[in-house]
């Protein structure tokens, strides 16, 4: 066996996948050829230090390790109620579609202007939301108070199935429905007729934060 | 007839089964085993690939994670320890592509061995420790993938075939990146332990 011959089994015979006469001729060829032999050496070490060194390990994980990444796996977020549970459809989506409305429905024929709308109920007393500016060009009072009427009915029709969950929301809304009503109602110098007023306006209850309840962000 | 290795192997694998089982199904004990059972070699490989023992630590959490996050699609039928390191392989290229090429920036601070004192220190074969850093300094030079090859082969004990799954490339290639990482390792050493280098090999064996 030549060295060539020798180099081209050097992984084979590191590995143990020589059959036993070509390893011994190997290892005799190794005795004789101080160049494969050194080889073949620094192959061995090689293993042996990699395979075994714990000399030179590295700087261990951190203490907490596997507290942390459970902790990560069972963030509160993943468990959060789903966004799109029945009640939030049933609530959330009228109160979404009411911002829009309000959004494009704000002051026609005017410029860009301030509203407060869908305010917090706290103690009775409506206080403003989101401020919301506007450019929208349209209607008149007596349009706006339509389309508001139309879907407070709407709202109630949805809401009597279902008194416990949305009373106070309801309330809340027709609130700020009457508020821009009012506004509606004292900017026209005509003296349009004004919308019955709604129900009592007390309330003690926040509404409570969910999807759509916060506008013009 | 299989030999002890043989069976101990078969077992750990029977019961990784049975705990991947149960966490698939959410037992946060079995995920707390599983974690346990093998974060300390997957931090040990991907630190080596890596060289850098902070960026280790985070390819680590993150490939128990989506491990975790994937593992009901995960078939008990394969080694959960050979998917782990796949993702945490794969974790370690995409970091490392986000980072300069290795060579000459590797953090090896993390990989120095901790200062014993003098006294420890002189008891310990010098020859012996400037080839185990010659050694480690010559595996730090080949390429990512020859890295690998060379950490789970060896230190790892991964057959060729598993190897294979873990980067995701034939079997044919790995033993080409062994290959590869032998010729290149030899030559290393032979440039930086010279024509000693055989006298220190005898020493070091002892």
């Amino acid at each position: 066996m030549d060295c060539d011959q020798a180099r081209n089994l050097f992984d084979a015979f590191l590995d143990g996948e020589l059959s036993p006469s070509l390893a011994t001729e190997l290892s005799s060829h190794r005795l004789t050829c101080e160049d494969c032999r050194r080889a073949l050496a620094l192959m061995e070490v090689v293993e042996q230090v990699v395979k075994c060194d714990d000399d030179l390990e590295p700087i261990g994980l951190c203490e907490g390790f596997t507290d942390r990444l459970l902790a990560c796996i069972d963030q509160p977020d993943l468990k959060r109620a789903p966004l799109f549970s029945r009640r939030w459809l049933s609530i959330g989506a009228p109160l979404a579609a009411a911002a829009l409305l309000a959004f494009f429905l704000m002051v026609p024929g005017r410029g860009p202007e301030e509203h407060h709308v869908l305010g917090k109920i706290q103690g009775g007393e409506p206080e403003p939301g989101p401020v919301v500016k506007s450019s929208a060009t349209t209607p008149n009072a007596d349009n706006v108070q339509d389309a508001w009427q139309r879907w407070l009915q709407d709202l109630q029709d949805q809401w009597d199935a279902d008194r416990t969950g949305g009373e106070h929301l309801r309330r809340a809304i027709e609130s700020t429905a009457q508020q821009w009503l009012n506004v509606e109602a004292d900017q026209n110098a005509d003296g349009a007729d004004m919308a019955d007023p709604p129900p009592s306006q007390d309330s003690e209850d926040a509404i409570p934060e969910g999807p759509g309840t916060t506008v013009g962000r | 007839m299989t030999t002890i290795q043989e069976a101990s192997k078969e077992w750990s694998h029977a019961e990784e089964k049975v705990l991947v089982e149960r966490a698939q199904r959410g037992d946060r004990e079995a995920m707390r085993r599983l974690v346990d059972e093998h974060k300390e070699r997957l931090y040990s490989f991907i630190a080596r690939i890596v060289g850098h023992h902070q960026d280790a630590e985070e390819i680590c959490q993150e490939a128990f994670l989506k491990a975790f996050s994937a593992l009901r699609t995960f078939s008990t039928e394969f080694r959960f320890s050979t998917w782990l390191f796949t993702i945490g392989y794969r974790v370690c290229l995409n970091t490392m592509r986000r980072r300069k090429p290795l060579s000459g920036d590797m953090d090896m601070s993390a990989f120095e061995r901790a200062d014993e004192g003098p006294q420890a220190r002189a008891v310990q074969s010098e020859e012996a420790r400037v080839l185990k850093d010659a050694v480690w300094s010559a595996v730090e030079e080949l390429t990512t993938a020859q890295r690998a090859a060379v950490m789970l082969y060896y230190r790892h004990e991964q057959s060729c075939q598993d190897i294979a799954r873990v980067m995701q490339v034939p079997t044919a290639t790995v033993k080409s990146h062994l290959h590869r990482a032998r010729a290149r390792l030899r030559d290393l050493l032979e440039q930086r332990l010279g024509t000693k280098g055989e006298m220190r090999f005898r020493m070091a064996a002892g």
